[in-house]
């Protein structure tokens, strides 16, 4: 019961952060009571005959535990990763990263120019062109569920690359 | 006692507005004495011949990238517009670099090209070719890229690539560099800068 009511107390910070930013949040859970706040989540429409496209969102966990993602799907894209893009000495490449911990309380920006998810491969789908949805596969055997809004390129949300969580804990790929 | 603490908070603001200034000249870099691009032969997104002539006449910024490429490109064309939109509230239009993409991934690129430039700005140009063309014009610009294709089967490689933008001035020269993350305030105040003092410049020597 004590969890319960500290979970409440959790998200009710995150909602009220949330509605300091100018998108909707909403709490994504699992069977499991893992629980994420997802803000802000948003892929620009893709310029035409581009089989990949980028999505961006804030997730925070409101959890009293640990979430480690380990995967991802959606009903509209044959393959979905988490990337991140890099530029050293001024040159860009992306690495994937395949597992993604987020520790009870952290807040992870997926933003443009650093930390995003990659949806590669169009599918035939009735899915609706404005939505995206995608499921994060959790190490726990649980899945959280969300939608990306697919939003004009001329309605992009400021960009600040130097914006970047540095603290975020990964596990990069080979 | 308190003097002592002012000093100290004097020197950690003096520090502070150092090193901002130190970051901030590590973003641009003034190509001096500008070099020339030699010629090389590519074509634009509607078919057009591109080559070191159509660099003359106007002012260009030419970032290196890819039409598959679903985050950094993008939102470097996205930063560039805003820098340019910025330099339009205090510089005649003929002045203000267009954009020059160079896709350097021909085989995903040039069937895609023109329908991706339109989807960014009507007036961007798109340039594509043969990739020994491609490599003529990224030697010039001091550039890099590499295709990471593991196999002719795999079509959803990825390309690493210069993030950096160069500037190329109406002689068809460098002259400058900038690099991410293309803050549109202090990006468009040093291109300005460059730009009018290369054109004073130009302006003595007619």
């Amino acid at each position: 019961m004590e969890r319960f009511f500290g979970n409440l107390q959790l998200l009710a910070v995150s909602l009220l952060c949330a509605g300091l930013s100018t998108a909707p949040a909403v709490v994504a859970f699992s069977e499991d009571e893992n629980m994420l706040v997802v803000e802000n989540a948003w892929s620009p429409q893709s310029p035409p005959g581009v089989s990949v496209v980028a999505g961006y969102l804030s997730a925070i966990n409101i959890s009293k535990n640990s979430i480690t993602v380990t995967g991802l799907s959606s009903p509209a894209y044959q393959t979905v990763e988490i990337h991140r893009s890099l530029i050293e000495n001024g040159v860009a490449s992306m690495v994937e990263v395949k597992s993604l911990l987020i520790n009870p309380g952290e807040r992870i920006e997926f933003s443009p120019g650093g930390l995003h998810l990659m949806l590669i491969n169009r599918k035939q789908t009735n899915t609706p062109a404005k939505f995206l949805p995608i499921k994060l596969h959790l190490d726990s055997g649980g899945f959280i569920s969300f939608v990306l809004d697919v939003v004009p390129k001329h309605m992009r949300p400021s960009v600040n690359s130097e914006a970047h969580d540095h603290s975020v804990h990964m596990h990069h790929g080979s | 006692m308190v003097r002592a603490r002012i000093t100290i908070l004097g020197l950690v603001v003096l520090s502070i507005f150092f090193s901002a200034v130190a970051t901030s000249a590590d973003k641009t870099v003034t190509v001096d004495p500008p070099q020339l691009l030699s010629d090389f032969n590519l074509k634009d997104q509607y078919g057009n011949a591109f080559g070191i002539e159509q660099f003359k006449g106007r002012w260009s910024m030419v970032f290196v990238g890819f039409t598959a490429c679903p985050d950094v490109c993008p939102t470097t064309l996205s930063n560039l517009e805003a820098v340019r939109a910025e330099m339009g509230f205090r510089m005649s239009p003929g002045r203000i670099p267009n954009i020059v993409f160079l896709a350097v991934d021909p085989d995903r690129d040039t069937t895609r090209l023109k329908a991706y430039m339109s989807y960014f700005h009507p007036q961007y140009i798109g340039i594509t070719g043969a990739g020994s063309e491609i490599d003529k014009l990224v030697k010039g610009l001091d550039a890099f890229y590499r295709l990471e294709q593991k196999d002719p089967s795999d079509t959803n490689y990825n390309v690493v690539h210069t993030a950096t933008v160069s500037i190329i001035s109406p002689e068809a020269k460098v002259v400058a560099k900038i690099n991410p993350p293309f803050h549109p305030h202090q990006t468009g105040e040093y291109l300005m800068r460059v730009i009018n003092k290369q054109m004073s410049l130009l302006k003595e020597k007619s």
